[in-house]
C-alpha cells in the first residue's frame, strides 16, 4: 500500500477553500490593551512565572556544568590543535543550551527569542570554527551561559525560598493542627501556640502581594537578560539579511541564466526547426505533396518535443499540484512518487505564503530525491507542520548518511530557504541516519 | 459523438472544436469554466465532456472539480481530462468510483489527431484513456505489500498498457507477444488483484483503479 494519504486528504481536497481567520492575534491585543487583569490573569502569570524562575533553577545548573567544562576545557587544551574541535563543539553545546533558554522565554513572553545565528560553516572542522568564531552570537551564547549559570540559579532559589516561607506561614495553623500536642515550630520564630500559628498564616497572606511583585520583578529580570543576550541585535539582523539577500539575489540570477539557456537551446530553437519545416513544406505542397506531408510530420514533432521541453520548464519553477491544490496533497504526491516508501503527514491549519509553500516542496523533493540517489534507505519520513509562526519541514531516512552539505542540491536548497529567512539543517552522520530540516518563517 | 468541450483558452477552445468537427464529432458546446460546463452538460446530454484542468476563476483545478461533480450527479459519465501536466492524484480520484468512462491526457497527445479522436471515442464508451506519462509515474512510484507487489514485471507493463486504454491486440503489438499470451497475463492480473468476475471492460477499470488507489 502506498502510505502517502493522511486523513485530512480527500477533505481538504474537495472543500472549498474557505479563508481562516485567526483569532488568536486578537486575542493577544485584547489582553495587552486590558487596563486591569482580572484575578485568574494573575494567578496565571504567578504561575508562569514561577515555572519560569523554578525550571530555571535547573537549567541554570545544566549551564552551569557545561559551562564550566567547555570553557576551562577549550582554554587548557586551546593551545593544542585538540582544543580547536573542542571549542566548535563547546560552541554547538552552548547554542543547543542557548536555544533551550529561547524556548524556555516562551513560558513569559508567550513565544520563543527568535534566534539569529549565521549560516553554520559547511564541510571540514576548521571552515566550521571559522564561522562559529565570527559569528558574534557564539560569544553572546558564552556570555549567557556564564551569567545564566549564577542568576539562573540565585533568582530560582530566592523564588524557591520565598514561596516556601509565604506558603508554609499561610498553612501553618493545618500544620499545627495535624501535629500532637506540645509540638512547637522553630523556623523564624518558635511557635507554640494555635493563635501564634494563626498569626503567622495571616502574615503569610499579608506577605503574599510582595512575593507576586518579587517573583515578577525576578522573573522579568532574568528573562531581559536571555533577551538582549540570546535575541537578535539589530546589527547582526541586517547583517544576516544581508548576507541572505545576497545569497537570493545571485541564485535567482543563476537561475534565470539556467531557465534563459534551456529556452534558448530548447524550445526557441525547436519551434525554429518547426517553421522551417512548415515553411519548405508550403513550398513543395503543389510540386511534391508527398514530400510536403513528411515535413508537417516533423514540425508536429518538433512542436510536441519544444511543449514537453517548455512543460518541465515551467514544473521547475512552480509544480503543478502545489498551484492547483497547495502544500498537503503536493507533498502527498511526492511521497507516493518516491521509489524509497515515503510516509508524509502534513499539518498546516493555515496557508503558508506562496514563496513558502515552493520553498518547502522543493526542501522534500530533494531531500527524496536525495534519498532515493544515495542513502539506500528503507524507508523515508516526511513531516511538515506549523509551528510558533514558522513552517517546519523534517525529511528522515534510516539510509547510510554521508550526505554532503556542501553538494549542488543541497546548497541551493540552503540558498532557496535562507532567502526566506528561513534556516536548513543537514544532520547526516556517516553510517546514518540522515535527518534534513528547514524552518521557514511565514511572517504569521 | 456529441462532445462538450470546457477550456478557458480561446486559442485552444476553437482549435480543439475545429479538430473534433474534422474527424466528425459533433461539439454541442464549448465553454470557458467550470459553471458553464455543468450547466451545458445538463442542457445537451453529451457523449463525453473534454476539460481543463485549469479554469477560471482561480486557474487551480477547477475543471478537475467540474468533473467529480458531473459523475457525482450521472456515475460513470464520460470526462477526459486535458492539462500540461499530469499528477496520478486526480486519475485516482476520478477513477475512485470504479465505473469507468475516464480519460486524462496531456495537451500535447491532441498533436497525434487521430490516437486522440480514438481516445475521445473509447472514453466515450466508457473505457479509459490514461496519459504514458501518468502511467509512468505510477511504475516510478514504490509500492509495498499491497496486492500489486505480487505481479510480474511482464504483467505490470501489461497493466501499464490496459491503463493507457489498449486493448489485448494492441497490448501484443506493443509487447510483442501474442494476444492469447496478452489474455493469460490479463487473467492473472485479475486473479492476483483479487477482482470479482464482471464483464470484462469494467474488470480493466478496476484493475487499474487497485493501482492507482493511493
Amino acid at each position: 500500500m502506498r502510505t502517502a494519504a493522511p486523513g485530512r486528504r480527500e477533505a481538504a481536497a474537495l472543500a472549498p477553500r474557505a479563508p481562516r481567520v485567526d483569532t488568536s492575534g486578537m486575542a493577544t491585543a485584547a489582553t495587552l490593551s486590558a487596563p486591569a487583569p482580572s484575578a485568574a490573569a494573575r494567578v496565571r502569570r504567578a504561575g508562569l512565572d514561577a515555572a519560569y524562575l523554578f525550571t530555571g533553577l535547573l537549567a541554570s545548573s545544566l549551564a552551569f556544568s557545561a559551562w564550566v567544562t567547555g570553557v576551562t576545557l577549550t582554554l587548557a587544551l586551546a593551545v593544542f590543535v585538540v582544543g580547536l574541535p573542542l571549542m566548535l563543539g563547546a560552541f554547538e553545546c552552548f547554542r543547543a543550551l542557548a536555544d533551550l533558554d529561547r524556548r524556555r522565554a516562551a513560558i513569559v513572553l508567550g513565544a520563543p527569542i527568535p534566534s539569529v545565528y549565521r549560516p553554520r560553516g559547511q564541510g571540514g572542522v576548521w571552515n566550521r570554527l571559522r564561522a562559529a568564531v565570527r559569528d558574534p552570537q557564539s560569544w553572546k551564547d558564552t556570555a549567557y551561559l556564564g551569567l545564566f549559570s549564577v542568576v539562573g540559579f540565585v533568582w530560582g532559589t530566592i523564588a524557591l525560598v520565598v514561596w516556601g516561607v509565604v506558603l508554609g506561614s499561610i498553612f501553618l495553623p493545618a500544620w499545627w493542627w495535624s501535629m500532637p500536642e506540645g509540638a512547637e515550630y522553630a523556623g523564624l520564630f518558635t511557635i507554640d501556640s494555635w493563635q501564634l500559628s494563626a498569626a503567622a498564616s495571616v502574615c503569610g497572606v499579608l506577605c503574599l502581594p510582595l512575593a507576586l511583585v518579587l517573583q515578577r520583578g525576578l522573573a522579568a529580570s532574568q528573562v531581559w537578560i536571555a533577551r538582549v543576550l540570546l535575541g537578535p541585535s539589530l546589527a547582526a539582523r541586517v547583517e544576516q539579511l544581508t548576507e541572505t539577500r545576497a545569497g537570493a539575489v545571485s541564485a535567482a540570477s543563476a537561475e534565470l541564466h539556467r531557465i534563459e539557456r534551456d529556452l534558448h537551446d530548447g524550445a526557441q530553437a525547436r519551434l525554429v526547426a518547426l517553421a522551417m519545416d512548415l515553411g519548405m513544406a508550403e513550398e513543395r505542397f503543389d510540386r511534391d505533396p508527398e514530400s510536403a506531408r513528411e515535413l508537417v510530420g516533423e514540425a508536429r514533432d518538433e512542436a510536441k518535443r519544444a511543449l514537453a521541453e517548455l512543460r518541465d520548464l515551467a514544473r521547475g519553477m512552480r509544480p503543478a499540484l502545489l498551484a492547483e491544490r497547495g502544500l498537503g496533497p503536493a507533498i502527498d504526491e511526492l511521497a507516493a512518487r518516491s521509489p524509497i516508501p515515503a510516509r508524509a503527514s502534513v499539518d498546516v491549519p493555515r496557508h503558508p505564503p506562496h514563496s513558502v509553500e515552493t520553498a518547502a516542496w522543493f526542501v522534500v523533493s530533494e531531500a527524496l530525491a536525495n534519498a532515493a540517489k544515495h542513502s539506500g534507505a528503507s524507508r523515508v519520513t516526511v513531516r511538515v507542520s506549523a509551528q510558533g509562526g514558522a513552517l517546519h519541514v523534517e525529511v528522515a531516512d534510516d539510509g547510510r548518511g554521508g550526505a554532503d552539505a556542501a553538494g549542488s542540491g543541497l546548497t541551493g536548497l540552503a540558498r532557496r530557504v535562507e532567502a526566506l529567512d528561513g534556516s536548513l539543517r543537514i544532520d547526516s552522520p556517516p553510517g546514518g541516519p540522515t535527518l534534513i530540516r528547514a524552518e521557514l518563517p511565514c511572517g504569521w | 459523438m456529441r462532445v462538450v468541450i470546457a477550456e478557458d483558452l480561446a486559442l485552444l477552445r476553437d482549435g480543439l472544436e475545429r479538430l473534433l468537427r474534422d474527424s466528425g464529432c459533433e461539439v454541442v458546446a464549448a465553454v470557458a469554466d467550470g459553471e458553464a460546463l455543468l450547466d451545458a452538460v445538463e442542457e445537451h446530454r453529451p457523449d463525453v465532456a473534454i476539460v481543463d484542468v485549469r479554469l477560471p476563476p482561480a486557474f487551480r483545478d477547477e475543471g478537475v472539480r467540474a468533473a467529480l461533480e458531473l459523475r457525482r450527479r450521472q456515475p460513470g459519465f464520460p470526462v477526459l481530462i486535458l492539462s500540461q501536466y499530469v499528477e496520478q492524484t486526480y486519475a485516482a480520484e476520478l477513477l475512485a468510483d470504479g465505473t469507468g468512462g475516464v480519460g486524462y491526457l496531456l495537451k500535447d497527445r491532441v498533436a497525434d489527431v487521430r490516437d486522440f479522436v480514438d481516445a475521445v471515442r473509447r472514453v466515450a464508451a466508457g473505457g479509459m484513456a490514461l496519459d504514458p506519462e501518468a502511467v509512468s509515474q505510477l511504475v516510478a512510484g514504490h509500492d509495498e505489500g499491497g496486492p500489486l507487489a505480487q505481479l510480474s514485471t511482464r504483467e505490470r507493463s501489461v497493466l501499464s498498457l490496459m491503463a493507457e486504454g489498449r486493448t489485448n491486440h494492441g497490448i501484443a503489438a506493443e509487447l510483442e507477444i501474442t494476444p492469447s499470451g496478452v489474455e493469460k497475463h490479463v487473467a492473472s492480473i485479475f486473479a492476483k488483484l483479487g477482482l470479482p468476475p464482471a464483464e470484462s471492460a469494467h474488470r480493466r477499470v478496476l484493475a487499474v483503479v487497485t493501482w492507482l488507489r493511493p
